[in-house]
C-alpha cells in the first residue's frame, strides 16, 4: 500500500494533565482535502499546530512524506508543511507582493534573501489567483479578505506538500469564503494534502477527502463524509440537533448535500 | 531600491563628513583643512601651523568618524529591534544595555582608572547587562518577546539604582559631576585610539545585522508565522540580541547615553525606503551616521562649553517624534 | 520621607522642651552671608559643619573638638584625618551632596549648624529651623568670601576661635598683598594664560566667577577658559583654541590626570605641555584650590607656579610648614610635604 503523504501515528497532546486528544491514527493522501471539524476549544487549532511541527506531540509521531515531522529542521519542515494561521496581525506595510515572496523563505538558507526568480514566482502566484492588481498595495491596508487571499497565495509559493488551514473562511464576507473554498479545491487538485479546521460542517461535503470530528468527550470520529457526517454524529459533537439533507443533481455529478440545524 | 537613492546613502554623510572637518572652536582657514587632508593622500608642503594639523586631524577626524559610527550603530540597533519586537516605540536601550553600562562608567570613574579603562567596564557591563536580561527572560523552550521587554525593564531598573548608589558615593566636587556629565552623553574622549577600540565591534555587528535583513523581515510578521516559514526564531533572535548589543554596548562606551537616535532614526528611515528591511538597515546607517554627525557639529562649535549629545538629540528628537505620531496617527503609513 | 522626619521632630521637641527654654536665655546674634541675622546661644559648644571644607577649617581655629556632626566628604580628606583622627568617630549627617540625615543629627544635638551659601536655603533648613536649632550661612565664591567665612566661622565657635580667625585672616591679606604687589603692575601681555582643569573622566574647565579664577588673576595670570562658573565641560578643540600657557589639574586623580594629557597626542601642540607646563594643584586638609582654609597658601603657590622669575625668593615650603605647624599644631615631615604639594595620600 502506498504511503499517505500524511501519516499520523497514535498522536496524543496534553497541556500539563488536560489531555487534548490520544490515540489519533489519521492518513491524508496528496489530493485529499481532510475537514477537522468540531467545537470551539475542542482541540482543532492544537491538532493543526501538531501537524505543522509548532507543538511537539506528547507521544505518537507524524509523518510527512515519510519523513518523520520531529526530525527535520525549521527550513525542512517549512518546504514539506505550510500553514494559514486564523489570527493575523499585521504590524508594517509590506507590498502584498513581498508577502507572498516571504513563502520563499524554507529554500533560501540562514543568511539568503529573495531572488529575481523567487519574486518571479510570487508574481506568478498572484496572478492564478486572480490577485495582480493587489502585488504593490500594502498588505496592511488590504481587506480581511484579501489578506487572507495573498497568504493562500503564500503557501503556494511555498511549494509544499501538505498544506494547514485554520479556519481558513473565518472573517470573510460571503463572496471570500466561496473564493477561498474555490482556491482550496485548486490547491488540492494540484496535488496537495490539504487539513482544514472548520466551523462550518458543510465544508466536508465540498471536497473530495474526508472529515474528522472532535467530539465533546474527546472521541474522535474519522471518515468519508457522507458515512460519519449525520444528525447523531453531528449532535454528538456540536450538542444541537441537526438535519442533514440530500439535493440530488443531474449525474454525473453528485447529490449536493448539506446540514442545517432545525 | 533606486538607483539615485543609493547614491544619496552613501554621498550625503561622506559630504557632511568632509564639511564637518571645515567646522569647530580652533580657526583653521578652509584652505589649509583642505591642504592638510589632501597631504594624507600626495605630498605638498608643510606650511600650516603643527597645531592645525593636530586639529584636523587628531581631534576633528576621529570625533567626526565617530559619531557617523555611533549614529549609524544606534539606527541600525534601533531598527533591527523595530522589527523584532514588532513595535514602534521600542529603543535599543529596551534590553537595559545603556542603564548596565551607565553603571559600568560611574563605577570606572569611581575608582579613577582612566579613559581606557572607562570604555572597557563600560562595554563589558553594557554586554552584562544584556546577557542577564537574555538569561531572565528565558523561559522552557524559547525567548518570547514579551518576557525580554519585561526582563529589560526590570534589569535597567536594577543597574539604574546601582547607579544611583554610585552617584551617592561620589564625592561631588570631581567624580559626580564627571558621572553626570558622562551619562548626559559626549564624544569628548575621541581619538584614534578610541576609534580603534569602538570601531570593530560596531562594524562586526553592524555586519551580522546586515546580513539577517530578510529573515528580520520574516520575523517582523510574527514568531509563530516566522516559524511556519522556516525561521530558526530563537536562533535569529539570539543574532541579532548578540549584534545589537555589541553595537550599542561599544556605543554608549565611547559616548555616554544617547537617546531618541535609535528610536526616530528608524521611522525616518521606515518613511523613505519602506518596512523592506534589506532597504531598511541600510537607509538607517545613512541617515543615523548624518544626523549624529551634524549633532555633535552643533555640541562642539556652538558654545565654549560643549554640549552634551544626550540634550541635543533629546531636544530635537522628542517634538520630531511627536510630529511624526501625529502624522501617522499612530499608524505605520 | 518629610512627613516622617517632621513627627521625629515634634516627638523631640517635646521630649526636650524643658533643655530648649534654659538654652533660650542668653544669646548673641550673627548676621551670616545671606543676610538673615541668626541668633546663637552664647556659648557654643556643638558644632554641625555642613560644608565639606570649612571643616578643615574648624579645626585650623582651634574647634575641632566642638564638631558633632560633619560630612562623609571631609571624613574622607586623608590629611584631615591624619591631622584630626577623631573625625572618625564624628557622626556623618551630611552627605556628598549635602542632604541631611535629620535623626543623625538630632542624635548629635548642635547648637548650631555651619553650611556653605550659594544662593538658596538648604533643602532640610524648614525641618532644623522646626526645632530651633540655628543655621549660619557662609559665602563661597570668592578669596574675599573665604575670609568672611573664616571670619564667621570663628565669631560662631567662640571668643577663643575668633582670635585665631582674626590671626588667620591677618596671615591670609598678608600673603595677598605680598602677591598683588608683584602682580598688579602686569598688563595682560604679561599674563600667563591659565587653565584649571580636572579631567576626573569628563574634560572640563574653571572659569570666570569662581575661587579659582580669583586666585588665577591675582597670581597674575589670565583665566585662560572663558565659560562662566565652576566644572564647565568643554571640547579638547575649544581647549586647543584657548591654547593655555599653563594648565593646572585639580582634584583627584590629579597624578594620573596630569600624566594622561602630558602622554596624549592630541594635548602635544599646546603651548603648556610643549613647554611641560602642567602642574598639579597641592590638596592637604581640604583641596587648595576650592574654597579651602588653605587658600591663603595656594596664592602664593599659584603665584610662585605662574611667575617663578617674580617670586624667586618664596619659599612655598617653608611656608606651609610654618602654615600647618601654627594653625594644625602639626610639624611637617619632607615627606608629607611632598605629598600635599603633589596631592597625593599621605
Amino acid at each position: 500500500m502506498s504511503q499517505s503523504l500524511v501519516e499520523v501515528r497514535s498522536a496524543g497532546f496534553r497541556y500539563a494533565t488536560r489531555v487534548i486528544f490520544e490515540a489519533l491514527d489519521l492518513d491524508v493522501n496528496a489530493g485529499e482535502v481532510l475537514t477537522v471539524l468540531g467545537p470551539n476549544g475542542c482541540g482543532k487549532s492544537t491538532l493543526l499546530r501538531c501537524l505543522a511541527g509548532e507543538l511537539k506531540l506528547s507521544e505518537g509521531s507524524i509523518r510527512i512524506d515519510g519523513e518523520e515531522l520531529e526530525r527535520l529542521d525549521a527550513p525542512a519542515r517549512a518546504r514539506k508543511v505550510a500553514i494559514l494561521f486564523q489570527e493575523h496581525q499585521p504590524t508594517f506595510p509590506f507590498s502584498a507582493l513581498d508577502v507572498v515572496t516571504m513563502g520563499r523563505t524554507p529554500y533560501l538558507g540562514t543568511f539568503g534573501a529573495p531572488s529575481a526568480h523567487d519574486r518571479q514566482l510570487a508574481e506568478q502566484a498572484l496572478e492564478q489567483f486572480g490577485l495582480l492588481h493587489l502585488k504593490d498595495r500594502a498588505y496592511t491596508a488590504l481587506s480581511g479578505g484579501e489578506r487572507q487571499l495573498v497568504l493562500l497565495c503564500r503557501t503556494l509559493v511555498q511549494e509544499p506538500d501538505v498544506i494547514l488551514l485554520d479556519e481558513p473562511t473565518a472573517h470573510l464576507d460571503f463572496k471570500n469564503q466561496v473564493r477561498c473554498l474555490e482556491l482550496i479545491g485548486m490547491l488540492a487538485g494540484r496535488g496537495v494534502a490539504l487539513v482544514s479546521t472548520s466551523h462550518d460542517p458543510n465544508h466536508a461535503f465540498l471536497f473530495a477527502g474526508r472529515a474528522l470530528l472532535m467530539q465533546a468527550d474527546r472521541s474522535v470520529l474519522i471518515g468519508v463524509p457522507s458515512d460519519i457526517i449525520n444528525s447523531a454524529s453531528l449532535a454528538a459533537t456540536y450538542g444541537l440537533e441537526v438535519g442533514v439533507f440530500s439535493i440530488p443533481r443531474a449525474p454525473p455529478r453528485q447529490n449536493l448535500t448539506f446540514c442545517s440545524p432545525w | 531600491m533606486r538607483r539615485w537613492a543609493l547614491i544619496a546613502m552613501i554621498l550625503v554623510p561622506l559630504a557632511v563628513l568632509y564639511v564637518s572637518l571645515f567646522v569647530g572652536r580652533f580657526t583653521v582657514p578652509a584652505a589649509d583643512v583642505a591642504r592638510i587632508l589632501a597631504s594624507r593622500l600626495w605630498p605638498i608642503a608643510r606650511d600650516w601651523p603643527a597645531s592645525a594639523e593636530t586639529i584636523v586631524l587628531q581631534i576633528r577626524l576621529p570625533r567626526a568618524i565617530l559619531a557617523m559610527f555611533v549614529g549609524a550603530g544606534l539606527s541600525v540597533s534601533g531598527a533591527a529591534f523595530q522589527g523584532m519586537f514588532r513595535n514602534p516605540l521600542v529603543s535599543p536601550d529596551i534590553l537595559g544595555v545603556s542603564a548596565a553600562s551607565g553603571f559600568g562608567a560611574a563605577l570606572a570613574l569611581l575608582l579613577s582608572r582612566g579613559a581606557f579603562a572607562l570604555e572597557l567596564v563600560a562595554f563589558l557591563f553594557g554586554i552584562l547587562g544584556v546577557g542577564l536580561t537574555y538569561l531572565l527572560a528565558r523561559t522552557y523552550r524559547s525567548t518570547p518577546v514579551l518576557m525580554l521587554v519585561l526582563s529589560g525593564v526590570i534589569v535597567a531598573a536594577f543597574f539604574s539604582a546601582l547607579l544611583s548608589g554610585a552617584k551617592y558615593l561620589a564625592d561631588p566636587d570631581s567624580k559626580l559631576p564627571a558621572i553626570t556629565y558622562w551619562l548626559l552623553g559626549s564624544l569628548n574622549g575621541s581619538s584614534m585610539q578610541t576609534l580603534k577600540l569602538v570601531l570593530p565591534p560596531i562594524i562586526l555587528g553592524g555586519a551580522g545585522l546586515m546580513l539577517v535583513r530578510w529573515p528580520l523581515n520574516i520575523l517582523s510578521m510574527g514568531d509563530e508565522e516566522a516559524r511556519s516559514l522556516g525561521v530558526s526564531t530563537d536562533r535569529l533572535k539570539g543574532i541579532i540580541i548578540v549584534c545589537t548589543t555589541l553595537i550599542t554596548a561599544a556605543a554608549v562606551s565611547v559616548c555616554g547615553i544617547v537617546g531618541w537616535v535609535g528610536l526616530v532614526i528608524p521611522h525616518l528611515a521606515r518613511m523613505w525606503v519602506g518596512p523592506d528591511h534589506r532597504a531598511l538597515l541600510p537607509a538607517a546607517c545613512s541617515i543615523g551616521a548624518t544626523y549624529l554627525l551634524l549633532i555633535d557639529d552643533v555640541a562642539r562649535t556652538a558654545s565654549a562649553s560643549e554640549i552634551p549629545l544626550g540634550i541635543l538629540t533629546a531636544i530635537v528628537g522628542a517634538p520630531f517624534f511627536a510630529y511624526l505620531l501625529r502624522k501617522t496617527q499612530g499608524g505605520w503609513q | 520621607m518629610r512627613n516622617e522626619s517632621l513627627w521625629v521632630v515634634a516627638a523631640w521637641l517635646l521630649a526636650t522642651s524643658p533643655m530648649q527654654t534654659s538654652r533660650a536665655q542668653v544669646t548673641r546674634e550673627v548676621t551670616d552671608a545671606a543676610g538673615r541675622v541668626v541668633t546663637l546661644p552664647s556659648t557654643v559648644n556643638r558644632v554641625a559643619d555642613a560644608w565639606h571644607a570649612n571643616n578643615a577649617l574648624v579645626l585650623m581655629l582651634g574647634g575641632a573638638d566642638k564638631l558633632v556632626a560633619t560630612t562623609v566628604q571631609a571624613q574622607r580628606q586623608p590629611w584631615l584625618r591624619k591631622l584630626y583622627p577623631r573625625i572618625d568617630q564624628v557622626p556623618a549627617a551630611f552627605n556628598a551632596a549635602g542632604d541631611l540625615n535629620v535623626e543623625t543629627l538630632l542624635g548629635a544635638r548642635p547648637d548650631v549648624i555651619l553650611m556653605a551659601y550659594d544662593g538658596a536655603l538648604p533643602r532640610w533648613s524648614a525641618a532644623v529651623e522646626a526645632y530651633h536649632v540655628p543655621i549660619v550661612l557662609m559665602p563661597n565664591t570668592s578669596l574675599e568670601g573665604l575670609k568672611t567665612t573664616a571670619r564667621i566661622t570663628g565669631t560662631v565657635l567662640g571668643p577663643r576661635e575668633a582670635e585665631v580667625a582674626e590671626d588667620y585672616i591677618r596671615y591670609f591679606d598678608a600673603n595677598i598683598r605680598r602677591v598683588r604687589r608683584e602682580t598688579e603692575r602686569l598688563s595682560a601681555g604679561q599674563r600667563p594664560k591659565v587653565l584649571h582643569t580636572s579631567s576626573a573622566g569628563i574634560l572640563t574647565a574653571d572659569g570666570l566667577d569662581t575661587v579659582i579664577d580669583d586666585w588665577i588673576r591675582l597670581a597674575g595670570g589670565r583665566n585662560a577658559a572663558d565659560v562662566t562658573g565652576n566644572g564647565r565641560p568643554v571640547t579638547l578643540e575649544q581647549v586647543a583654541a584657548w591654547d593655555p600657557d599653563v594648565i593646572i589639574v585639580g582634584t583627584a586623580p590629579n597624578q594620573l590626570s596630569r600624566k594622561a594629557i602630558l602622554e596624549d597626542p592630541r594635548w602635544r601642540e599646546i603651548k603648556a605641555v610643549k613647554n611641560g607646563n602642567v602642574l598639579v594643584n597641592p590638596s592637604g586638609a581640604y583641596l587648595w584650590d576650592r574654597h579651602s582654609a588653605e587658600a591663603a597658601l595656594q596664592v602664593l603657590w599659584a603665584a610662585k607656579m605662574i611667575h617663578p622669575e617674580l617670586f624667586s625668593d618664596l619659599d612655598i615650603k617653608r611656608e606651609t610648614i610654618n602654615f600647618y605647624a601654627k594653625y594644625f599644631h602639626h610639624a611637617l615631615t619632607d615627606d608629607e610635604y611632598s605629598s600635599i604639594v603633589n596631592a597625593t595620600a599621605p
